[in-house]
């Protein structure tokens, strides 16, 4: 049996007249056995039969069982809140399996089950390398990569001070407090961190316009801008248009239910320049080129009223295009038009129609204060005209009068399908041939991502697909209406405010961002002198007749930022970064994972990921409130976001007490408010009430309508619960947890919260006339003088947002690095072939990236999707660098003073734009590609 | 001792046997060592490992395969407590897109599931329990090391079957270290060719190989009926 081979030298001992005391030293040594990272063993076990160990594979034969089955998902601004188990053993989270549990609404196909592979990919993601685990300090200069790992103690203590330090000399508005969507969806981390900005009087920069994606265009519309319905709505309807929205590739949970109704029998068409693998899948195709959307829509509407296939009586009803437009002005008819204003306003004010029963004028139901018909759209014996001029009697004479449908009319006129489409690339008979069975169907749905309210003239966008649907009767019925988004009825505010009152600093994110970022200088260096002026006198005098609030004179000096990557997704993110980022004198990260905002942070702190904390989500597109439960502690130092604004709270309070701070005077939309850090701990947890994340989502749980009345442990053992009201795929029940609005209207009658208490089409605001914009209508996206091409993007199949960007698997499913989705012919014109690096510059800045040939694409245009961190480019820097779009702020979104239209925090401000830019691209020369693998 | 004591009876189930080991001279000194080094290595933040270092600075002449452990233990005590944590978290800890040197294997090897769920699957064969607050990274080095650690502890003081702690070192260190051993102490001298860390994982990678070659040596196939060899 005995073999021999070549013996390797064993472990050399000391020369062999030491050996004996060396092994008697070492055996003796009362440490031989030293087991730093497991409790000591007691006794070696004594393997033998099963636990013999003979081969590697015998480890893999015993059954491998888990510890614990936790209920989790990722909290994160997907609109999936995916039902999954997490399987834990040995402390780890091992893998991630759905949960399965989801029944359906009425007929429509089942919710589940939901999932996706960053979902999949999520417990091996959160042990990888970009994960934060420890506070660390940047040491030197900003963004040089040197860090000094420290304890939390150390990091919240000198955050206090600084934050004290500022409070004292200049108030709390020069702090602000960054947040996302991301943030906002994980309903007790936002409370928290919303009550500790009550607290704390930090500036709260709002976050959905800040990120571009309010829909301002419907709150102009229909005075509120939660429309949305859940995704089994899709499958009621007749005939969709997806258009601004990619579901196959950002909706993946709820993509089927857009196959389902095709196979229905539903017209999915897609709209959309690029070929996309929604469009993949649809009905038909439409391509209309970048920016000319909403000629395509208008000329659409040209084809609806010119074939008469409008729904009168709806429109009767419903929308002020009914209501009569004085010729002379261009302004509504109103009651100061045939009385003084104070007799106007004692007999209810309101707005007129011309009934067609007794071939008079009359007021419009629905609009006015205190009059009759002020609280119902019903129009009784009314019977509103919609076409026709007449001559009115008023308090200074004949006043000339026709309807503001005739106006729209006028305006459709400009926009026949025949001009649009020289505009849009799109063929007149497709337009009439989408318009026509648009209208044939019933019901008819828009769905539509965000990515309208990137658009410099988003707004008019989404109020002309609002008139599509309007004019079929499409705002209402189930299966219809603009899907966009909607909102829990989450009492978020009431936790902030809990015991504490409303002491809340909150501010527009674009308007922050244009008074602290330069950005009159790039909208003068990028669209010349004339508009920066023009754009800015508009701004500023808003600003002036008190229609914006303005929380920008103490400067800005230091900043939060949690669940937020702003230095990522900002247009002209690197310019942002150096002209107001960088000037702060304190940045405080609070992340799970390393982004570009992080490493030019001063101090990083590390949050808990998705299986390491408790919190809930809430989301429309489904009708159940989801769990986040605590499958593992959080890895290294990491905190949730209720412990981590606790942990400052507590710092702020002692470093105060310790220094001897009083009371600091403050002053809150006018109203003075006094400040006591010392109790800032103690506030922010209710004195000890509220003890963890846990306890917030009971609050939440509470509070919130629709929400079944059980304890957090009950959501955390089942995971997921259906929420009230949600039998039909429509939130139109008042008692559930969304916003029901729209449907009060179209059912019982209620007016809307515009000013004229219906759909509002025709604004005759003095800055809407100005611009041309009191009835939407096409305009040109603006762009760069000199370059060619205009680059759309896109959120991404692989990543959401930065999250999950830089996963090796995922990487490893597409190109592996930053791509670029090129027209081939516009590659052949420059020389560039398909895994080229490309330079893509204008005025503003370059980047690189991998060039993705693709006929896909239309010519001159290109396309990426976002997400990409500046941190995995050369020189760290994204797509921002050509995005020159920061600076722009329409003037009519600055507009106040007029019912729905004026600062309303999430719902009335200036979007942060994206999309009016253009720029080209080369291959990138032998230089930046030196070393690269051919 | 006569060579054939040096031989460990293989039983019926087995495929391999040991020869040529004796494990008086070995198993404590490897035992020792690996521990060792899974202090060195150890998080500096989480961690005082200066008792046990200092116990070893003070032995004279501890070298093993020609390392002087006792040295390199001496060398680490005399750096700065601080300076040592910098130092830690500057290569393992922090980085601008993740850390400059993988301290976790997952990390080195591309996040590849399998790496973590075989050495759980050892940890679990074996009851080695890492501690709740460590449990997060069974891939550490120092997690690693400590483990081999333990399986030459047992083949120092069982009575019986110390052909599973044998075997099962052979094929762990197989698995986990031999070949990533040498990329850590590269990664470490491209980084930071100075630090205490690069003298450290120089050392490893010596007597992770020679280690290895050394347990190849001692362990042989066994043969069935009917193989001529
Ligand atoms: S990432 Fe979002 S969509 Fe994907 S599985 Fe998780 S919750 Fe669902």
């Amino acid at each position: 049996m005995k073999r021999t081979q070549k013996m390797a030298s064993p472990p050399q001992m000391p020369a062999s007249k030491g050996r004996r005391t060396f092994l008697r030293q070492l055996l003796a040594s009362s440490t031989l056995l030293t087991l730093n990272h497991a409790p000591i063993a007691a006794s070696a076990p004594q393997p033998s039969g099963e636990k013999a160990y003979r081969n590697f594979e015998d480890i893999y034969r015993k059954k491998w069982t888990w510890d614990r089955v936790v209920r989790g998902t990722h909290g994160t601004n997907c609109a999936g809140n995916c039902a999954f188990n997490v399987y834990v053993k040995d402390g780890i989270v091992w893998r991630e399996e759905q949960q399965g549990v989801y029944g359906s609404s009425g007929d429509a196909p089942d919710y589940g089950p939901r999932g996706c592979q960053k979902g999949l990919r999520h417990s091996k993601y959160m042990y990888g390398s970009q994960r934060v685990l420890y506070p660390m300090k940047s040491i030197g200069e900003r963004g040089n990569g040197k860090w000094e790992r420290i304890s939390w103690h150390q990091a919240t203590t000198e955050i206090a001070d600084k934050f004290l330090d500022l409070v004292v000399a200049h108030g709390p508005e020069c702090i602000s407090y960054g947040s996302g969507t991301q943030m906002a969806l994980k309903r007790a981390s936002f409370c928290s961190l919303a009550r500790f900005a009550n607290i704390t009087g930090v500036t709260v920069p709002e976050f959905l316009s800040g990120v571009g994606d309010l829909p301002s265009g419907i709150q102009m519309t229909l005075g509120q801008i939660h429309t949305s319905d859940t995704m089994a709505a899709v499958y009621k309807s007749r005939c969709v248009l997806v258009w601004m929205s990619n579901p196959a590739v950002t909706r993946i949970p709820d993509a089927h239910f857009f196959w389902d109704a095709k196979y229905n029998g539903t017209e999915v068409i897609a709209i959309s320049p690029e070929f996309t693998p929604t469009a993949m899948h649809s009905s038909l195709w439409v391509n209309p080129k970048p920016g000319t959307d909403t000629a395509l829509a208008m000329a659409m509407v040209n084809v609806i009223l010119e074939e008469r296939l409008f729904k009168a009586n709806y429109i009767r009803e419903q929308s002020d295009l009914p209501l009569l437009v004085r010729m002379d002005n261009k302004r509504f008819l109103r009651a100061e038009d045939f009385a003084t204003q104070s007799d106007a306003t004692a007999d209810g004010g309101g707005f007129y129609i011309w009934d067609e029963a007794t071939d008079s004028v009359a007021r419009a139901p629905g609009s006015g204060t205190g009059n009759d018909q002020a609280a119902t759209l019903k129009l009784g014996k009314l019977r509103p005209a919609l076409e026709g001029r007449w001559r009115v009697q008023g308090l200074d004479g004949v006043i000339e009068v026709t309807t503001a449908f005739e106006l729209l009319k006028v305006r459709a006129a400009e926009h026949a399908p025949e001009l649009m489409s020289e505009l849009t690339g799109v063929n007149a008979n497709v337009i009439r041939k989408i318009a026509r069975t648009f209208a044939a169907a019933e019901p008819a749905m828009i769905f539509s991502g965000y990515a309208a309210c990137k658009w410099l003239h988003g707004d008019i966008l989404q109020r002309s697909m609002l008139l599509l649907l309007s004019l079929t009767g499409n705002i209402g019925p189930e299966g219809g209406g603009l899907q966009i988004g909607n909102s829990a009825k989450t009492q978020t505010m009431a936790f902030a405010f809990d015991g504490i009152g409303v002491a809340f600093r909150g501010i527009s994110g674009t308007t922050w961002d244009y008074d602290h970022a330069k950005m009159k200088q790039l909208n003068q260096e990028t669209y010349g002198k004339k508009l920066a002026q023009e754009f800015d006198d508009y701004y500023q005098e808003s600003i002036r007749k008190g229609w914006y609030p303005s929380h920008s004179s103490k400067g800005w000096k230091m900043g939060f930022f949690a669940g937020n990557n702003g230095a990522n997704w900002r247009a002209s993110g690197k310019r942002w970064r150096k002209s107001a980022l960088e000037e702060l004198e304190l940045i405080v990260s609070l992340v799970p994972d390393a982004g570009v905002t992080s490493h030019y942070s001063d101090y990083v702190l590390p949050i808990a990921h998705h299986y390491e904390r408790a919190d809930m989500m809430l989301q429309s597109r489904t009708p159940y409130v989801q769990v986040l439960d605590v499958a593992v502690p959080p890895l290294g130092e990491a905190v949730d976001d209720w412990e981590a604004n606790r942990l400052l709270a507590e710092a702020i309070g002692r470093r105060a007490k310790e220094r001897g701070i009083g009371i600091i005077d403050d002053v809150i939309d006018g109203r003075r408010v006094q400040r006591d850090y010392r109790r800032c701990l103690e506030l922010y947890t209710m004195n000890g009430k509220i003890k963890s994340a846990k306890d917030v989502c009971q609050y939440i749980i509470d509070t919130t309508p629709g929400i079944p009345k059980i304890p957090f442990a009950e959501l955390a053992e089942k995971g997921v619960v259906r929420v009230n009201g949600s039998e039909r795929t429509t939130w139109d029940d008042k008692e559930t947890t969304y916003h029901s609005e729209v449907f009060e209207s179209v059912r019982d009658k209620v007016p809307y919260q515009t000013v004229s208490g219906r759909q509002s089409f025709y604004i005759d605001h003095e800055w809407f006339l100005e611009f041309d914009e009191a009835l939407p209508a096409h305009k040109k996206p603006l762009h760069n003088e000199g370059y060619p091409l205009r680059m759309m993007m896109g959120h991404a199949r692989h990543g959401i947002h930065s999250m999950w960007r830089d996963d090796s698997f995922l990487l490893s499913l597409q190109r592996g690095e930053p791509d670029i989705y090129i027209n081939p012919d516009d590659a052949a014109e420059r020389d560039v072939k398909d895994g080229d690096t490309v330079r893509i510059f204008n005025d503003a800045g370059e980047f690189f990236a991998m060039a993705h040939l693709s006929a896909g694409i239309q010519p001159s245009m290109l396309f990426m999707y976002h997400g990409w961190d500046p941190m995995m480019f050369r020189n760290r820097q994204n797509f921002g660098a050509v995005i020159s779009t920061a600076g722009l702020i329409k003037p009519t979104s600055m507009a106040g003073g007029y019912g729905q239209i004026g600062y309303k925090p999430a719902r009335f401000s200036p979007n942060q734009t994206y999309k009016d830019f253009t720029c080209d691209f080369e291959k990138a020369s032998e230089e930046v590609t030196a070393g690269e693998p051919a | 001792m006569t060579p054939d004591s040096l031989t460990i009876t293989p039983t019926n189930d087995s495929e391999r046997y040991i020869q040529d080991r004796d494990l008086n001279l070995t198993a404590a000194v490897r035992c020792k060592s690996y521990g060792l080094f899974s202090s060195l290595l150890a998080s500096s933040h989480e961690i005082d490992v200066g008792k046990q270092l200092r116990e070893v600075a003070g032995m004279d002449n501890f070298c093993v395969y020609g390392i002087d452990l006792g040295a390199l233990c001496g060398t680490y005590l005399s750096v700065d407590k601080l300076a040592r944590k910098n130092e830690y978290s500057r290569l393992f800890e922090i980085g601008d897109s993740g850390p400059p040197v993988a301290i976790r294997e997952q990390q080195q090897f591309g996040q590849i599931s399998g790496i973590r769920e075989d050495l759980v699957r050892f940890y679990e064969f074996f009851d080695y329990k890492i501690h709740q607050h460590y449990a997060w990274a069974p891939d550490h080095i120092s997690v690693i090391l400590e483990f081999t650690h333990l399986l030459c502890y047992y083949e120092s003081v069982v009575s019986e079957d110390q052909l599973s702690y044998q075997l099962a070192q052979y094929d762990f260190v197989s698995r986990h270290l031999v070949d990533w051993a040498p990329i850590f102490a590269d990664l470490i001298d491209n980084v930071q060719p100075d630090s205490l860390y690069a003298d450290i994982a120089r050392s490893l990678c010596l007597f992770i190989t020679r280690d290895h070659e050394w347990q190849a040596s001692t362990i042989f196939p066994m043969e069935r009926s009917g193989d001529n060899g």
